[in-house]
């Protein structure tokens, strides 16, 4: 392409300015090629970039967002391994019992793994490092609602570490799978939160350890060479491949992307909508096209506000939306909803007869219920307007538009939507408050259980179905019960869904990504780079 | 000091000094001249750098008052930021949860008139408390962030004085108009841009197309370049068009348009022997402001270049209501900037002879 080397330095703020207007010609069509062989290659420090909160921080129990949690899996491993398809396998427990009613746990420990720090994983570490979070309490709220009703932990002995629960917990297994509940040293569990904060005080028995941290721009890993209890679906069952990772903080999403494509990072999170398009066209970038196995994305129904309490309004709103057209407008990787479970869920069946469009039925089911059209064209009744807010948190910004285009739909309906991001103080405010419309629903836990928070406590039988799932410790026995639910949502129209959530995780094709967990966090053990 | 206190300095400082002594609050019944004038300078002296230090107190506390209260007008807290959001990885009932026990432990349960009370004696007590989002102390926070942002300010500054010059002389020295024009408009042209664009363009043009400097971080000193750059240049552009128009006023004036081509000066050397000191004074002014707003300039900056520094703390703590990181961070700010004030006065004492006689204006009296 064009170079600009030439021009005279009297003309630096032209060329400036026509650098600019070329560089999206110049971007796309660097380098060809990536490829290599499939034989894993030993060496190389995979550049990452994650965006969120707290980013100087590696305390796994505050990170339960996807983008820290990723290089966070590299220090600690979790007792058992939610594996791609939603299965459960050992990891650092060998095996586990659940009694009847998901009261009670049981795991059997692997005796030949040790921590960074020289200390022995075995049932005494677990109990501390769950004992940790508990006495915290608050400070660690997310993950203690995981952990739910926890009565007490017993160590009969020094492989065996049982769990009590006061009430029915069935997901307590999938969240032992979570980065969020890994294991961490002893001496990591006697540290008091803020200790826990510093960056480098994280001690875990993963295949990375913390080597140096960089404050708010991110922190080094590096291999720890006796690593040798990776889960057992992963491919490499040894030390890591690659010599460490370095995080960054990037917190532009288009500069990380312009990074992305001169290879300055290996793999990203978070990706805009054009950059999403992009990189599904670009040879030289990977970007991951499955769904996460949680919950489609979508709005979530505020039951209690006036216009939304009417099922028939809420079933008209869903039925004015041409999903079809939302996906076309938005970007090329997503695909359209079939149910509340997201395609990939292991709970999910097809359940897209529920999942439909039809404008007209909508507009008769909006006059059937008596909002008449208004001076402004927004529907009205009674002094109410057929007018909504949705909200979010900044980490959905991408999704805007796609939101614009169920804004333009809504209006030939005569309904008004607005939306925009909020801080996560606001947004947890207004959320807690009641005061909004629509929240932005993106569960991605890769679990049955995924729907209670959002749908739990706005209907008596839908509760019933939530709490006969939560102790119903057989995964195929839970199924009906999750179809139920699902059902009964999108009847209710409690949620109207858009699209399957694609974790926009994109990376080189140099970077090799084999194996992920089911939250699709790779398996960094066998992660491996092309040589440079 | 030889100069007697003649007409020349009287002149522009004559309602003050001569009226000084005398008119002093206290100063009933002065035992003689000598004493009384020395007495009266040490006075002054010492009731200046009172003034200044109660106005210093006065900005900080009111720099701390206001912040305080701001934030209690942004929706949510601290906690509320810190449960995070429902986007997680595992779901979960964030409406559920009971958070009183939390807002107990870090102190937001208190009364608004506590809270201030309790930062305010903090303050006093030189404790800026901890966070409220991970309970890491605030001075250890700031000094992880301060230096970075200290390196990028001070080198920025540095630097952009002598460009700032450069361009300025630029404008008004080449015998060219075309020339003199284009150069005119070059600090206007930047200025106007948003430092964010240019931070972008920069990193698109000299990260990613070109490869020569990192894109972000602060890990290598080859890193500094473009945030400094960046920064450098706005400065410069800032001061050139202050000097641009204040060294044309100055060439065009009766010293520098006839005297001193009159006596045979090149129009260069007039320009730097004579209108140059005469023409800077309004760019200290500038140098003072200039530095108030790198400090909001670098908040712009270091979230851009992906780099640790107090301005990107500072907007991550706003966006988490975490009071006691702010706050700490406008008491430092604060002093930061009075300090910078007291230098800048300083300076302009410095530059300009009529006001560096008047605190020892009655010095010569006191000699002869």
């Amino acid at each position: 392409m064009t170079r600009h080397n030439r021009r005279r330095p009297a003309a630096v703020l032209a060329t400036l300015v026509a650098s600019a207007l070329l560089l999206g010609g110049c971007a796309g069509s660097d380098t060809a090629g990536g490829g290599g062989s499939d034989v894993p290659v030993e060496g190389g420090v995979l550049k990452y970039r994650t965006t969120g909160a707290n980013l100087s921080s590696t305390d796994p129990a505050i990170h339960t967002g996807y983008g820290p949690a990723i290089p966070v899996r590299g220090i600690v491993d979790s007792l058992v391994f939610n594996k791609e398809d939603g299965t459960i396998e050992p990891w650092l427990a060998t095996e586990w019992t659940v009694n009847e009613d998901a009261t009670s746990f049981q795991f059997t420990l692997r005796t030949d793994v040790t921590f960074s720090n020289g200390e022995t994983f075995d049932s005494a570490a677990v109990k501390q490092s769950f004992d940790a979070l508990q006495a915290q309490g608050a400070k660690y709220a997310v993950v203690n609602e995981w952990i739910g009703d926890l009565r007490e932990i017993t160590t009969p002995d020094a492989t065996t570490v049982a769990f009590a629960f006061d009430s029915p917990n069935s997901s307590f297994l999938q969240a032992v799978s979570t980065t969020s509940l890994g294991i961490v040293a002893p001496e990591t569990s006697a540290l008091s939160y803020e200790e826990r904060q510093e960056g480098t005080t994280i001690i875990g028995s993963g295949p990375f350890v913390v080597a140096e941290s960089r404050g708010e721009e991110g922190y080094v890993l590096e291999r720890r060479d006796d690593y040798a209890w990776a889960p057992p679906s992963a491919e490499n069952q040894g030390a890591a491949y690659l010599e460490g990772i370095e995080v960054f903080t990037t917190p532009d999403n288009s500069i990380a992307a312009a990074q992305l494509r001169s290879g300055e990072i290996d793999i990203m999170h978070n990706t805009e909508p054009a950059d999403k398009t992009e990189f599904s066209l670009n040879p030289d970038i990977e970007i991951r096209r499955e769904p996460l196995p949680g919950a489609a994305l979508g709005f979530v129904v505020n039951t209690a506000v006036p216009g939304l309490d009417d099922v028939d309004v809420r079933r008209a709103l869903s039925l004015a939306i041409d999903r079809e057209s939302v996906l076309e407008r938005a970007s090329a990787i997503d695909i359209a909803p079939t149910s509340v479970y997201s395609a990939s869920n292991p709970y999910w069946s097809d359940q897209s007869d529920l999942v439909s469009t039809d404008v007209e039925e909508a507009e008769e089911l909006l006059d059937a219920a008596g909002w008449e059209p208004g001076s402004d064209g927004v529907r009205e009744k009674d002094g109410e307007r057929l007018s909504f807010d949705l909200i979010y948190s900044p980490s959905t910004i991408s999704h805007e538009p796609n939101l614009a285009v169920v804004q333009a739909q809504w209006k030939d309906i005569g309904v008004e939507l607005d939306f925009g991001s909020l801080t996560a103080a606001e947004l947890n405010q207004r959320l807690r408050a009641g005061d909004y419309s629509f929240s932005w629903g993106s569960g991605t836990r890769p679990d049955v259980d995924v729907l209670r928070g959002n749908y739990g406590g706005i209907d008596p039988e839908l509760d019933a179905t939530f709490a006969a799932i939560l102790a119903e410790p057989d995964a195929a026995a839970r199924q009906p019960l999750a179809d139920d639910a699902a059902r009964t949502i999108l009847e209710e129209a409690y949620f109207l869904p858009l699209y399957d959530f694609i974790q926009p995780l994109a990376y080189r094709t140099s970077t090799h990504v084999p194996t992920i967990e089911a939250s699709h966090i790779p398996v960094l053990s066998d992660v491996w780079l092309d040589p440079r | 000091m030889t100069v007697p206190l003649s007409a020349t300095g009287a002149r522009p400082s004559a309602p003050s000094v001569p009226s000084a002594p005398p008119t002093g609050p206290d100063g009933a019944g002065p035992s003689g001249p000598h004493a009384s004038a020395r007495g009266a300078s040490l006075r002054r002296v010492g009731r200046v750098v009172a003034v200044r230090l109660a106005h210093a107190v006065a900005v900080v506390a009111a720099a701390y008052s206001a912040s305080f209260f701001l934030l209690f007008v942004l929706p949510g807290d601290a906690v509320l930021a810190r449960i995070g959001t429902t986007d997680t990885v595992g779901t979960s009932d964030l409406s559920g949860l009971d958070l009183t026990t939390l807002r107990e432990e870090v102190g937001l349960n208190d009364s608004l008139g506590r809270q201030y009370w309790d930062g305010l004696v903090g303050l006093l007590q030189g404790d800026l408390g901890s966070s409220l989002v991970n309970d890491r102390s605030v001075t250890a926070l700031l000094a992880e962030a301060l230096p970075n942002t200290l390196t990028l300010m001070l080198l920025s500054l540095v630097l952009s004085v002598p460009l700032g010059f450069l361009l300025a002389l630029l404008a008004v020295v080449p015998r060219s108009r075309a020339l003199r024009s284009f150069a005119a408009l070059v600090p206007s042209a930047y200025v106007s841009l948003p430092v964010f664009w240019i931070g972008v363009l920069f990193i698109y043009l000299f990260a990613i197309t070109l490869g020569w400097f990192p894109a972000g971080g602060s890990q290598s000193a080859s890193a500094l370049v473009l945030p400094t750059a960046v920064l450098a240049l706005l400065g410069a552009a800032q001061f050139a068009q202050v000097l641009i128009s204040s060294l044309r006023t100055e060439v065009g004036k009766t010293y520098a348009a006839v005297t001193a081509p009159a006596k045979g000066a090149s129009r260069t050397y007039t320009v730097f022997r004579h209108c140059l000191r005469n023409a800077a004074f309004p760019f200290l002014a500038v140098f003072g402001l200039r530095v108030g707003q790198l400090l909001a300039g670098t908040a712009v900056i270091e979230v851009v270049f992906s780099r640790n520094g107090i301005g990107r703390l500072m907007v991550d703590s706003v966006k988490a209501v975490d009071l006691t990181v702010v706050l700490g961070l406008v008491v430092v700010l604060a002093v930061v900037y009075v300090v910078i004030n007291a230098v800048v006065d300083v300076g302009y004492a410095l530059l300009d002879p009529r006001l560096r006689r008047r605190a020892p204006a009655p010095a010569p009296e006191v000699d002869a």
